[in-house]
């Protein structure tokens, strides 16, 4: 099980830090989610069947085990995002600028979707995960992250229209 | 629309930079799982341990009951004398028993159901048993000894003149 958390954690490092992040608001928490569940884990038999959403699933149960022991007090919203990170082909001022300003208005509006929303596009495009692997992890099924998934997309594209 | 035909909107987001964990944390996740901790361990199922010793035991007191059968010889029945674990055995002549068959009497051992006529009798205690007395005569000497057909190992220490418990006594 050692042997295999660790390629697990270098394969999908960002995603489970990313899942982390969305859920607890907080760089200390989420690292403090992953690195709990992965000392969990440890001490387990492998699962049977996909590992990967079963690491994904047991730091997600970390992360909101974390954010419910947070006082209220304590709400912390960190981005998922550092920012925007130009393209090497572009070199072209105007459009470095444009793509920014596209860039931090798709910020925003990630952060605006709601909580089941924004765990699809997590655990989809950003950790990488398929329907089944993604529904799999968030304990629902692949359908209703898929439906999820799609209407998040539609709302961040609306969102870009009106603002762009 | 299939999963891997992208949306202008996922391509966006393919090009985000993500905030990443730190160093920090990928150097205590990689020393978690260099070393092999220990596995846990399943506790063996009580249930089936309960099983095997009720089993094991059963076996045992059947052996028991077996050995115990056989030992016995087929058709005796216990009764009060050899839970006393003793015998009365006839010693002397039988002829000033009155009550008793010759061919009862020829038997060397006597329970206490055969002998209860003697409750009553005049008797006095010697090593071996005890001397029925007709009047002052001895008229019949009964040795007790050991079921089993084994000797006292310790004779009665006193000789006196008693009078012979009735049963319920």
């Amino acid at each position: 099980m050692p042997e295999l958390l660790r390629v697990l954690y270098h394969s999908h490092r960002q995603g489970l830090f990313s899942l982390a992040l969305s859920i607890t608001g907080s760089r200390q928490l989420a690292e403090d989610a992953v690195h709990e569940a992965f000392a969990k884990m440890a001490g387990r038999k492998p699962p049977e069947g996909d590992p990967v959403p079963y690491v994904f699933k047991v730091v997600r149960n970390a992360a909101i085990d974390m954010q419910r022991s947070r006082r209220r007090d304590q709400q912390l919203s960190v981005s998922l995002f550092n920012g925007y990170s130009p393209q090497p082909k572009e070199t072209d001022p105007q459009m470095h600028l444009l793509t920014k300003e596209r860039d931090q208005i798709l910020r925003k509006a990630i952060e605006n979707l709601c909580e089941d929303e924004r765990e699809a596009i997590v655990l989809k495009a950003l950790a990488g995960l398929t329907f089944e692997q993604a529904g799999e992890a968030a304990g629902i099924p692949a359908k209703t992250i898929a439906t999820r998934y799609r209407r998040a997309l539609q709302k961040l594209e609306t969102h870009l229209r009106g603002q762009i | 629309m299939s999963q891997n035909e992208k949306q202008p909107v996922e391509k966006l987001l393919a090009q985000m930079s993500l905030q990443q964990p730190s160093q920090e944390l990928d150097d205590a996740i990689f020393d978690m799982t260099r070393q092999q901790p220990p596995m846990k361990v399943a506790p063996a199922p009580t249930a089936s341990f309960g099983w095997r010793s009720l089993a094991a035991t059963a076996l045992v007191c059947a052996s028991v009951g077996i050995f115990i059968g056989r030992w016995f010889p087929q058709g005796h029945t216990l009764d009060s004398v050899d839970s006393k674990s003793h015998l009365l055995t006839t010693g002397g002549a039988p002829k000033t028993l009155a009550s008793r068959s010759a061919d009862q009497l020829s038997r060397l051992s006597l329970r206490e159901n055969a002998a209860a006529p003697l409750h009553g009798h005049t008797a006095q205690i010697i090593d071996e048993g005890f001397v029925l007395l007709d009047g002052n005569r001895p008229s019949q000497t009964c040795r007790v000894v050991k079921s089993r057909q084994k000797q006292r190992e310790y004779t009665l220490p006193v000789r006196e003149t008693v009078m012979l418990p009735s049963p319920e006594i």
